[in-house]
């Protein structure tokens, strides 16, 4: 019985084990197409039992890649049968060019708003300070305490 | 009993909405007796639900099975420590186990800050009973964890249970998701403190010296959480990493990275009176994250492998949210006034600046990690074709961002606050500076190639450097000072100041993670199907599979890889990989063996069976400097307890302090 249970649940198969291209290799190009088992993993990572989408495609890539094609190539072949959800990462072109840029540029205008955050700070408190008509030098001479006790408590 | 527990569950909703209703009546028509009645509503909703979370917890312990809950998450031969963890393994247990954690935080911070925060208390209670409602009316009307099985006349119950997920029978996942909860939830107390003193315009910055050790308390358990989570998945689900960018992985990491964001800008506000509205936002932004991320692992937004069943709730998750980012949001902008920043900045070379930035990196982080969370639900929606993303995506955004963080982590502790002199740059700079470029030339000249691992590991010896140089500074002066020596400099260094010093212990521990990320460049695997007696070499280690094993137990059936490790013809260990079959819920895992060093891992998984059933596939992965990411898992939780405990200077210095300024309390020093 445990024979049995072992035999017919534990039966992953091992596609990349008998292949002439190393796993490694297969491997890193499976991990570049999403598993549609369900199991939310790469082709590359699932370990579901006998999957039914990740078998066939590993033997599609190693077909391809055994083939002398292009990892880009196998890949491009791949997400065309299989469809686009078994994308990784978006594409180069459209809406997936959108994904690519969009984490960038807002870092980048993060970046940018600092200085100007910063000018806008200095600006508004020297206007604050001459509103209330306090003479800078005695602005001056609280904010060096201030710095001061600061450092001492640094 | 499962009446009992829907009737504390009921109660516990209704204490807590009139809680809500009482607290704001009360505060509204000036009615302290209304104020308080809602305080003791609080009182009473922990209790109902602390007498809910004990009749489920009792169900699952004497294995009854007539609760729906139970048969379908427990089993009778599961152990202790998982019948405590089905508690929270599935959707209705688990909402109960929040909605338990935030009767707890909203019963503790509400008595014991209702003296401190007389004027604004009833606020707090407010937030912090409304979002504790959210929860509880979810279980009380979409996720009953109390519902009973009833077939038909005769049918009541099961003899026994389909038991819990197989991948959640671990020690990890026993404390893992009681600590992610901590986390989630916790931050619901410095958000109830925001807006209260939002609400009530309270003056200066008492909200955050009330609320600091509550942030730095569930930023420490989001942070446990989230490793615990990493740790897990390490050893558990045997595809050889750690980190994944799962969305639910994702979700627990959003106000992590916004929380961390805050508790680096909350000092601009303690020390200078800046960024106060901002401060506002950013606590804002974490507790919506946290609820966010509850709606990803439960409503069905995003598919993911930790994801609790797809259910309808996401809706009530919508409103929730909606509803509380308005209110957050007109508070905030009818409170421009109150927010103002009080001092200057003279300079883009200061200490003021680099908070500035570091929190600009960690939003755009965490920006990016929403992004891609979410781009396949934007692309299905804008271009109808669901565009799925992954590790590579996440890993092409987020490292350089990272590698910035790691140097602003540097940079930071060396400017001065308001502006630094060209001078003072030069001299802090040097020896930083240098020891990165010799670290850089000396991995280049001994082959590594890897442009990313390059810089990070420089990074890595130019942030160790700043930290050091803190300590050794600091440490100095006391050593000269009190004729000590250096190590017990050091540690009354680090008594004077905890916070900065226990500080400089978690950067030092982002230090060591960012080693450990860095290794993953260098990680080899290798698959192949063996026969007793085979051995296979990867990289320098060789593998002889001397014997397969099987045995059986009422829980599960497991087989036995007995693999013996050596290195240059010289025995190291034998690891044993094993693959188990659950009979309860017929599911198969793999549990994998490590030989674990400072160098490298050496991780064994036994992948299953050949087609055609006769021969174990044994998965071989070598994985350097993995290790490093646990010693600092260690270290930042090291750091941030002591950057918890009191300054020692505080104490001694608060009288002197308080007699400058004329006998007036001070309610807490800068530091």
């Amino acid at each position: 019985m445990a024979h049995l249970a072992i035999s017919l649940l534990l039966a992953l198969a091992a596609a990349g084990a008998q292949a002439k291209v190393p796993y490694e290799k297969l491997r890193q190009v499976g991990d570049l197409v999403t598993c549609q088992c369900s199991c939310a993993y790469t082709v590359g990572s699932c370990n579901m039992l006998n999957c039914h989408f990740r078998d066939p495609v590993l033997q599609d890539i190693q077909a391809g890649l055994e083939a002398g094609q292009s990892d880009e190539d196998v890949l491009e072949a791949v997400y065309a049968k299989y469809g686009s959800e078994t994308r990784v990462q978006p594409g180069n072109d459209g809406f997936g060019l959108i994904g690519w840029i969009a984490p960038f540029a807002t870092l980048l205008a993060g970046l940018a708003l600092v200085p100007w955050v910063i000018r806008r700070w200095r600006r508004s408190n020297r206007t604050r300070s001459r509103a209330a008509g306090v003479p800078e030098e005695v602005v001056e001479r609280f904010r060096s305490r201030i710095e001061d006790d600061l450092e001492e408590l640094e | 009993m499962e009446n009992l527990g829907y009737l504390a569950v009921l109660l516990a909703f209704l204490l807590s909405a009139y809680a809500v209703a009482a607290a704001l009546a009360g505060k509204l028509r000036r009615n302290p007796f209304l104020e308080v009645s809602a305080q003791r509503a609080v009182l009473g909703a922990w209790l109902m639900t602390t007498a809910a979370s004990a009749i489920l917890l009792h169900a699952i312990l004497t294995d009854n099975f007539s609760f729906n809950y139970v048969a379908s998450r427990s089993n009778a031969d599961l152990g202790l420590l998982y019948k405590v963890a089905a508690w929270w393994g599935g959707q209705e247990g688990s909402l109960l186990f929040w909605s338990w954690i935030a009767a707890s935080y909203t019963f503790v911070s509400v008595y014991t800050g209702r003296k401190l925060h007389r004027n604004m208390i009833s606020y707090v209670v407010v937030t912090m009973a409304a979002t504790q409602a959210f929860f509880l009316g979810l279980v009380a009307f979409e996720a009953n964890p109390f519902q009973v099985i009833m077939s038909g006349p005769q049918i009541t119950s099961v003899p026994d249970g389909s038991g819990l997920n197989p991948l959640l029978q671990h020690p990890m996942m026993a404390i893992h998701p009681p600590m992610l909860y901590l986390g989630y939830v916790g931050f619901t107390v410095p958000f109830a403190f925001a807006l209260a003193s939002l609400i009530t315009r309270q003056p200066g910055e008492r909200w955050i010296h009330t609320t600091r050790i509550w942030t730095m308390v569930t930023w420490l358990f989001q942070s446990i959480g989230i490793l615990l989570g990493a740790r897990w998945a390490y050893v558990v689900l045997g595809w050889g990493g750690y980190w994944g960018w799962d969305p639910v992985e994702n979700a627990s990491l959003l106000p992590w990275l916004t929380g961390t964001a805050f508790l680096h800008s909350v000092m601009m506000q303690e020390k200078k009176g800046m960024m106060k509205a901002w401060n506002i936002i950013l606590i804002s932004a974490t507790f919506f994250l946290c609820i966010f991320g509850t709606m990803m692992t439960r409503g069905g937004l995003v598919s993911s492998v930790h994801a609790f069943a797809q259910s309808e709730i996401g809706t009530y998750f919508v409103w929730f949210l909606v509803g509380g980012i308005g209110i957050t949001a007109y508070l905030i902008a009818s409170r421009r006034d109150y927010l103002r920043s009080e001092a200057e900045l003279d300079s883009v070379v200061s200490r003021e600046s680099s908070f500035l930035f570091n929190n600009v990196i960690l939003l755009a982080s965490c920006f990016a990690v929403l992004w891609g969370t979410l781009f396949p639900v934007l692309s299905e929606y804008f271009i109808g074709d669901k565009i799925t993303v992954g590790a590579p995506f996440f890993n092409k955004v987020n490292v350089p961002i990272g590698l910035f963080l790691l140097f602003l982590t540097g940079v930071g502790p060396l400017f001065a606050w308001r502006r630094t002199s060209l001078e003072s740059l030069r001299r802090n700079f040097q020896w930083p500076a240098l020891a990165a470029a010799v670290c850089a030339i000396a991995l280049f000249a001994a082959g590594m190639r890897h442009l990313y691992a390059l810089v990070c590991f420089s990074l890595c010896a130019f942030v160790t450097l700043t930290v050091l140089m803190e300590f050794y500074r600091g440490g100095r002066v006391i050593q000269r000072k009190q004729s000590l020596a250096l190590p017990a400099a050091l540690v009354e260094l680090t008594r004077r100041n905890t916070r900065r010093y226990g500080g400089y212990l978690v950067h030092m521990a982002i230090v060591l993670m960012f080693v450990g990320f860095a290794g993953a460049a260098f990680n080899r695997v290798h698959q192949e199907e063996m026969t007793v007696g085979d051995s296979i070499e990867v990289g320098a280690y060789s593998f002889k599979l001397q014997n397969i094993s099987e045995s059986d137990s009422p829980n599960f059936f497991r087989a036995v890889a007995a693999i013996d490790v050596s290195k240059g013809g010289e025995f190291l260990q034998t690891l044993m990989p094993e693959r188990r079959f659950y009979h309860a819920s017929s599911q198969p895992t793999s549990r994998v063996d490590v030989r674990s060093r400072l160098r490298e891992d050496v991780y064994v998984v036994y992948a299953g069976q050949s087609n055609d059933g006769a021969n174990p596939v044994i998965q071989v992965y070598l994985n350097p400097l993995v290790n490093w990411i646990w010693l600092g898992a260690l270290l930042l939780v090291f750091g941030t307890l002591v950057a918890l405990v009191p300054n020692k200077a505080r104490r001694s210095a608060t009288p002197v302090r308080a007699a400058e300024l004329g006998g007036q309390p001070v309610g807490a020093s800068g530091d």
